[in-house]
């Protein structure tokens, strides 16, 4: 029995009815400071992004991280912050255009309002980085 | 914890590929395979960490305090972006947003010059100019400045 079999029987086990299983996640990458370094109100943003992802894939779950970057254009200076990883699972079908757009549009503006040089996320296996090109005409 | 039920009426999936052009990311880079579980997840704050929030180092001017919707031709959107990826081709990473708002700030400065200047010389950046940008990045933003100078940009 494979691990979807295994998953249904387990989850049959527990008593759950109606198994559906949520193979693909969505992470999105919350700061807590501008590009600048300068604090932004994190928490605010925290909770939209966990708000938007619930209302989209049924829930989310927040975790505070903490890392480093190295910013190579300014003498490899080490820029570190706190941010929230917000994760959501999903089926392979929630993730259409309406989903999309959505989070697409909040990290928008996000990006564009705490002033990121870009804004990340983790969706289907991938790393994908947003660069503020594509957000910074936003209108206030 | 309460059941959760999404009704939402749902379109057809899309795809990686689609996903990346309606974001307009990057090119999207593989992790290889991530274990769904808490830990791991949280592990991807290290290993991309580095990549994902506060990509600095671009000239930035800490005295741009607003962010405008600028209507413009998209030729000369165009050419914003092609003057940054100039730039960039010098090790400057700047972005076309940049460039414009520049442009702007230096081309009002311009409109107090007296008599206006002709020939090529009017396309380098004047000498009256007295570009202030904030203390904390006034070196990168001269040096952005000189670049442009040098490289006759406009």
């Amino acid at each position: 029995m494979g691990d979807e079999g295994d998953a249904v029987q387990f989850a049959a086990w527990l008593g759950v009815e109606d198994v559906k299983l949520k193979r693909e996640f969505l992470a999105v990458f919350v700061p807590s400071r501008t590009r600048d370094g300068d604090s932004i109100d994190h928490q605010r943003w925290r909770n939209e992004t966990v708000r938007l992802m619930s209302g989209l894939f049924g829930g989310a779950t927040s975790l505070a991280a903490y890392g480093g970057w190295l910013d190579e254009e300014r003498n490899d200076e080490i820029k570190e912050e706190g941010v929230s990883i917000v994760w959501s699972f999903y089926e392979r079908e929630e993730w259409d255009e309406e989903a999309a757009t959505q989070v697409r549009d909040f990290v928008y503006r996000m990006g564009g309002e705490t002033k990121q040089g870009a804004v990340g996320l983790v969706l289907m296996g991938h790393y994908i980085e947003i660069p503020d090109t594509a957000y910074e005409q936003i209108e206030e | 914890m309460s059941k959760s039920k999404n009704r939402r009426k749902k379109g057809p999936p899309l795809s990686l590929e689609e996903t990346v052009k309606l974001f307009g990311a990057k090119s999207p880079v593989p992790l290889g395979h991530i274990s769904p579980d808490p830990l791991t997840v949280h592990v991807l704050a290290t290993q991309v960490g580095r990549r994902l929030v506060s990509q600095g180092g671009r000239p930035t001017d800490k005295s741009w305090d607003v962010t405008r919707k600028v209507p413009m031709k998209s030729a000369t959107w165009d050419e914003c972006k092609r003057r940054a990826e100039a730039l960039g081709e010098e090790g400057r990473r700047v972005a076309a947003g940049q460039v414009a708002a520049m442009a702007l700030e230096i081309g009002l400065r311009r409109l107090d010059l007296q008599p206006p200047r002709r020939g090529s010389a009017a396309l380098a950046l004047p000498s009256g100019i007295d570009y202030e940008p904030e203390p904390d990045s006034k070196e990168e933003a001269e040096e952005l400045c000189a670049a442009v100078e040098a490289g006759g940009v406009w």
